[in-house]
């Protein structure tokens, strides 16, 4: 029997991707846009509570919708959702081991690795897209972090 | 941590998603594609280096020896063909005195009349062996049993059109050849010189009978040789004809040096013998 929490979820993930389809991209230079990836802070937010097996399923069905809808090629975010939802699930297994600090470096080091990835699949490697993987990971970061302190109220990172 | 513990359900998860990621990822025909494929060929062929670089040595090896495999043949081809072409040299050289020595003679013949004509034939043959015994000879594989039957006393030449000697012993496919510098030879020679009339200013031809008898070598002398004749180096000595066996105009010696300050009616005369020695492969024996 399929747990009412999953459905409520799999909606939340629903309305989560209809917003991110419509959320509004920057162009930061040419043919180079910002968008903030709410899929990935959900993922983050759901890698932390369940533990990763669930979320890799999860992100890989959420990036792969994500690369049919907003990119165009498919096997991108699949990929690099996929490592952050086992990089990130790690904090399930270890809250109690690692700190606080060690939690916010395992997932900004997890945002910083999914957008090289995503960035090298998409547009190559070079130092130019440097201050855009790094804008790109802060951003959803520092969302995640107001998400933790105004919605969880700091219990998402927490030993 | 245990590498089993690596192995557990969120790692397979993780593996087979990336799996399909890249699969998908793989299969789209984007410039993106392309790039991380020729990226990922990149890493495909420096990873795999150490083994293109192991087996490149080993090519190169097998190379290296078929090379030096087939250079060795090339050597002996080469080696062969160089005796061939020294062989077809000599033989050229062999055509070229033969029909020039069959012309002088036939001249000879026609200018003489002296005796009954003789037909003149050169057997050409090969040097099987050469004696180093007490006297100089020298064995050919014609003899009795040739198309041209070969006999004793029949006189030979080298391949220059020189006297080398004559045959001494014939045996039916082989003979024996004395030659030149045996101590044991003498020819009787020509030498002709011009003489100058000083009173009438008038010249003529004068020739001189001799006798070449071998010394040391290919050195020689002219015995018989009068003091009147001027004889300078250079000069050819020529077979006289007076013998039965050896045909007039054959060239014999040439003059190094002659001496006239002696208490002997002929003056000493010292020649060198005109047949190269070291190359004796081929000879004429005169018919």
């Amino acid at each position: 029997m399929i747990s009412i929490s999953y459905i409520y979820n799999f909606l939340f993930f629903i309305l989560i991707f209809i917003i991110q389809l419509y959320w509004p991209a920057i162009l930061i230079k040419e043919n180079l846009y910002f968008q903030l990836d709410i899929i990935l802070i959900y993922i983050t937010v759901l890698s932390i509570i369940y533990g990763r097996f669930i979320v890799i399923i999860v992100a890989f069905f959420g990036g792969l919708l994500q690369d049919a809808t907003i990119f165009g090629v498919l096997g991108v975010f699949s990929l690099s959702k996929s490592i952050v939802a086992f990089c990130v699930g790690s904090i399930f297994n270890y809250r109690t081991i690692w700190s606080r600090n060690t939690q916010y470096i395992i997932v900004f080091a997890s945002y910083l690795i999914h957008f090289i990835v995503s960035c090298y699949l998409t547009r190559g490697l070079d130092y130019i897209y440097i201050p855009y993987i790094l804008i790109s990971s802060l951003v959803p970061f520092i969302v995640l972090l107001v998400v933790n302190n105004l919605i969880y109220k700091g219990r998402l990172f927490s030993n | 941590m245990k590498f089993s513990r690596l192995l557990d359900k969120d790692f397979w998860a993780l593996l087979i998603s990336i799996i399909f990621s890249l699969i998908l990822f793989f299969n789209s025909e984007t410039d993106s594609v392309i790039t991380v494929q020729a990226d990922v060929a990149d890493v495909v062929n420096l990873l795999t280096y150490p083994q293109t670089w192991y087996q490149d040595i080993f090519l190169t090896k097998n190379e290296n020896r078929k090379l030096q495999d087939s250079l060795v043949i090339s050597n002996l081809h080469l080696s062969k063909y160089k005796k061939y072409k020294d062989e077809n040299d000599e033989l050229r050289k062999m055509l070229e005195t033969a029909s020039f020595i069959s012309g002088v003679f036939n001249d000879t013949i026609i200018i003489s009349k002296l005796k009954e004509p003789q037909p003149m034939t050169l057997v050409p043959a090969r040097v099987t062996n050469r004696n180093s015994a007490s006297i100089e000879t020298i064995i050919i594989n014609v003899g009795r049993d040739h198309v041209t039957p070969i006999k004793e006393n029949l006189a030979v030449l080298d391949i220059s059109g020189g006297l080398l000697g004559k045959t001494i012993a014939v045996g039916s496919n082989a003979s024996k050849v004395q030659l030149i510098t045996d101590n044991n030879f003498s020819v009787s020679i020509r030498v002709t010189t011009l003489k100058i009339d000083e009173d009438n200013n008038d010249t003529t031809f004068v020739r001189t009978i001799g006798n070449f008898i071998p010394t040391i070598g290919k050195y020689g002398i002219l015995e018989g040789i009068l003091k009147s004749t001027n004889l300078s180096p250079g000069k050819i000595a020529y077979t006289s004809g007076i013998s039965d066996i050896y045909p007039a105009d054959i060239p014999v010696a040439k003059v190094i040096s002659a001496n006239k300050d002696n208490n002997k009616p002929f003056q000493d005369v010292k020649v060198e013998i005109l047949s190269d020695f070291n190359n004796l492969n081929y000879i004429f024996i005169i018919q």
